[in-house]
């Protein structure tokens, strides 16, 4: 009996290398606009203590609901304090918010995510039950009751929010790294006696990365709502730092006073901003022949 | 997730579209700031009742029972339902209610007439025994009125209309204490009988106020019926039924007022004023006894230095607080009063006018000056804590004093608590210890005309909870004990007069504004005392039709 050559494919090993083109062509146009001005976002945000007008906390009775003007482009909130102002720095901690939410939650459940699909039979099952579990808990429940424990501010629900965040991007990584365990390439690091640690590291992650990225920049959109949500409540950002979602809480009483501006732009804000997450985000992770 | 994304974001579009349709409907026209209000005590008299008056309460009480009620909107309920031996008329006045004379026959001896002929809505007639037991529950630390009964030494039946209190010193506050809902009177056998039930919406009330609590669904309403056997001919309810309903958010306020959804709401949050006042809703303001401090917590911080304080106190700008966040609504705060405090008695009136007149630099704000002081104290740098409560004109006051401090150069970091968090703090320094706070903005109240009231809280045998910078100023709170044992008006007046100039030297709490009373009634409606009396005594009873 002659033993056969048997054919082992060469592992793979994803380039990370990004070029302009590249990315258009995954994206769509669509996915260009909001990267785009996602981008400009980030940018504000960045920039924000240079490009603000004024400061955004400078209370000044005197110009409560002040309108448009060349002094204060968007008017003032019931306090006097620059709108402007206020919705540039406000991006900071609007944008912030999310990306920390994003950032632990992609994190520990791409973690949970790989160990469940590599280990598999019985950790696999545990751990899918275990994130069943955490689905069970709202975000916002988590994060108003974190605040009532922790009180109010941006650390605790952060976190909170990023717990019940964790099986969202564990349950869709789980299934893709369960599919990627069962290719040959897997097979063959593992015949050349790579370690676990190494296979998961130099093969099986790269793989995973462009859902991973498509799953943060979803997930960015949604994190940006429910810490809105939780700032227009009272238990996020606290006062007077400027945020969107507590703008938005903060301006309500001038809507039905007719000045509604403080509100209104908060609120455009987030839309956009949640809405070209979404857009970028499905483009990311859809396949290439429905992107437009 | 994908399914949950879309309904979110739909959502997030349609409040979108609420946001532009209401820039839309409200063409950008603002409704004006109007100032400053005409205070007054009553609305004017009805000419006939109605079935059902619906009336908007801040919040759902906790209970109804007298001696555990310490919010607005359970006083609001009690108030039509209990009363006490005395009552608080609409200018603030007292007058006799359920007791028929008051002697005092020695300075610590009480004697009070129970009034005959009253009945509980049980049709049991009220005695001297009621009177003694719900009074007693007040010597139980467990009530919220305990510490005005500090020093009552014994209450005890003398006749069977009679009752007899005997203090342990002369007390000139003592009478004053018989206004408030935790000295109301309840049916000694009912009570009993009812145990901790008392005051819920299972147990209710036994009393003799001109409305019977009929039923209170939790978390819906709280309905009084007329009590058709009211004792007092002048004060029989017109009305048929007050039906309360609980409406903490502050548009939703304004929105049951000018949709018809209320007829009537004391309280109103002061965002939704401009929009009342432009309707065709009935809006009065009326005199008050809240005053709102910035009170130290803590024994060492930069605040603990009278300098600080006076600094901070001289940058606050009362006069644009009034005009902007209350829509001139609210009265400037000099001393740890305002004139409303001083009562109706004008030579009692004149011993503080000198006082408030030489603190003028209160009036308006001035930076100069406290740039001056908070040199002279070193200019100490760290932080200083201030906790809030979130989401009202406290939340904007808050703001505008960092922003006003930090002019002259005092860094002012801000602390956000709900309502029911913040409460927590006002009554348990532990807490306040472990939040870390060195100033809470407090709304505080003195329940009766009289400046005592107020300075009462700084006698260290008191012990008062509110004292929360454990100030001590023995020469001071001497007089103020001085005038506590003093009966004759004139005399105690100048005790707490000259107590109250030495405080203000010291300046142990930073006074700010003292919000009025606002009523807003439905154009058909009227009949309403307009004061801080609503919470006292009954108020419902004589609401109507306009002529």
């Amino acid at each position: 009996m002659s033993a056969s050559p048997v054919s082992i494919p060469a592992p793979t090993q994803r380039s990370l290398r990004i070029s302009m083109k590249g990315i258009s062509e995954r994206i769509g146009w669509g996915g260009v606009v909001a990267g785009g001005v996602l981008a400009l976002l980030f940018l504000v945000a960045i920039f924000a203590p240079l490009l603000a007008p004024h400061d955004p906390n400078q209370v000044s009775l005197g110009e409560a609901y002040a309108s448009s003007s060349s002094q204060h482009w968007l008017g003032t909130d019931a306090t006097g304090r620059d709108i402007l102002s206020r919705l540039i720095v406000g991006s900071r901690t609007a944008l912030l918010g999310p990306l920390l939410v994003v950032v632990f939650a992609t994190l520990i459940g791409t973690a949970i995510a790989i160990f469940a699909a590599w280990r598999g039979g019985l950790t696999d099952t545990v751990a899918v039950r275990i994130l069943d579990i955490l689905f069970a808990f709202p975000a916002i429940l988590l994060a108003i009751l974190s605040a009532a424990v922790f009180g109010a501010g941006l650390t605790a629900v952060v976190l909170a929010i990023g717990i019940a965040y964790i099986p969202y991007v564990a349950r869709v990584i789980r299934s893709e790294a369960v599919r990627q365990r069962a290719l040959p390439y897997i097979t063959a690091c593992e015949a050349q006696g790579q370690s676990a640690l190494r296979v998961c590291s130099r093969h099986l992650l790269p793989n995973l990365l462009p859902l991973i990225i498509a799953q943060m920049t979803v997930s960015f959109g949604y994190a940006m709502i429910d810490l809105s949500a939780v700032s227009y409540l009272g238990f996020g950002v606290q006062p007077p730092t400027a945020d969107w979602g507590e703008m938005v809480a903060n301006g309500q009483p001038g809507i039905l006073l007719g000045h509604p501006t403080e509100a209104l732009a908060a609120s455009a804000l987030i839309v956009v901003a949640v809405l070209c997450f979404t857009v970028l985000g499905q483009r990311l992770g859809a396949p290439k022949e429905r992107r437009l | 997730m994908e399914a949950r994304g879309v309904r979110r974001l739909s959502r997030f579009a349609l409040a979108a579209l609420v946001a532009v349709l209401a820039l839309i409907v409200s063409g950008c026209a603002s409704v004006e700031q109007q100032t400053p209000v005409k205070l007054g005590s009553t609305t004017p008299k009805a000419t006939a009742g109605v079935d059902e008056v619906t009336w908007g309460l801040n919040a759902e009480p906790a209970t109804l029972d007298p001696i555990y009620s310490y919010n607005f909107y359970d006083d609001q309920v009690i108030a039509n339902t209990c009363e006490s031996l005395y009552r608080l008329n609409p200018d603030l006045t007292r007058s006799l209610q359920l007791a028929s004379y008051a002697k005092r026959t020695t300075p610590t001896t009480w004697v009070y007439g129970i009034r005959r002929g009253v009945h509980f809505w049980d049709g049991n007639e009220l005695t001297a025994a009621d009177v003694v037991y719900s009074l007693r529950r007040n010597l139980s630390p467990e009530s919220y009125f305990n510490e005005y009964y500090a020093e009552v030494k014994d209450i005890r039946q003398t006749g069977k209309y009679q009752v007899t209190v005997q203090l342990s010193e002369p007390n000139a506050l003592w009478n004053q204490v018989l206004v408030v809902t935790g000295s109301s009177i309840l049916e000694k056998a009912w009570a009993e009988k009812q145990g901790k039930a008392l005051g819920s919406p299972q147990g209710g009330l036994m009393c003799t106020g001109p409305y019977e609590l009929t039923s209170w669904n939790r978390g819906s309403t709280i309905t009084l019926t007329k009590n058709p056997h009211y004792w007092r001919a002048a004060g029989r309810p017109l009305s048929q039924k007050v039906v309360f309903h609980f409406l903490p958010d502050p548009s939703a306020q304004t929105e049951a007022l000018l949709g018809g959804g209320i007829d009537g709401m004391f309280l109103i949050d002061p965002s939704g004023l401009p929009r009342l006042q432009s309707s065709d809703k009935s809006v009065y303001f009326g005199e008050s006894l809240f005053l709102n401090f910035l009170i130290p917590t803590a024994l060492k911080s930069p605040v603990s230095d009278v300098d600080v304080r006076k600094a901070l106190s001289l940058v606050v700008d009362r006069p644009a607080i009034i005009k902007t966040i209350y829509h001139g609504a609210a009265q400037p705060m000099r001393t740890f009063g305002t004139p409303t405090v001083w009562g109706r008695d004008p030579k009692v009136r004149e011993i503080f006018e000198p006082e408030w007149n030489s603190l003028s630099m209160y009036a308006s704000p001035h930076v100069a000056e406290a740039k001056r002081l908070f040199r002279r104290a070193g200019s100490p740098g760290g932080k200083i804590t201030l906790a809030f409560p979130t989401g009202g004109a406290e939340q904007q006051i808050a703001e505008t004093v960092q922003s006003a401090a930090r002019e002259i150069g005092i860094n002012i970091a801000l602390k956000g608590y709900t309502y029911a968090a913040i409460a927590n703090l006002y009554y348990d320094k532990k807490a306040q210890a472990s939040a870390g706070i060195d100033l809470i903005y407090a709304p505080f109240d003195v329940d009766t005309t009289s400046p005592l009231a107020m300075y009462h809280v700084f006698v260290p045998k008191v012990e008062s909870v509110y004292n929360y910078s454990n100030y001590r100023n023995t020469e001071a709170t001497d007089l103020i004990e001085e005038a506590e044992r003093t009966y004759e008006p004139i005399r105690q007046a100048k005790l707490v007069g000259a107590a109250e100039r030495m405080m203000m030297n010291d300046l142990p709490w930073i006074p700010l504004v003292s919000p009025d009373v606002v009523t807003a009634l439905a154009p058909s409606l009227t009949g309403t005392p307009t004061t801080y009396a609503i919470y006292w005594s009954a108020w419902a009873n004589q609401l109507g039709l306009r002529q």
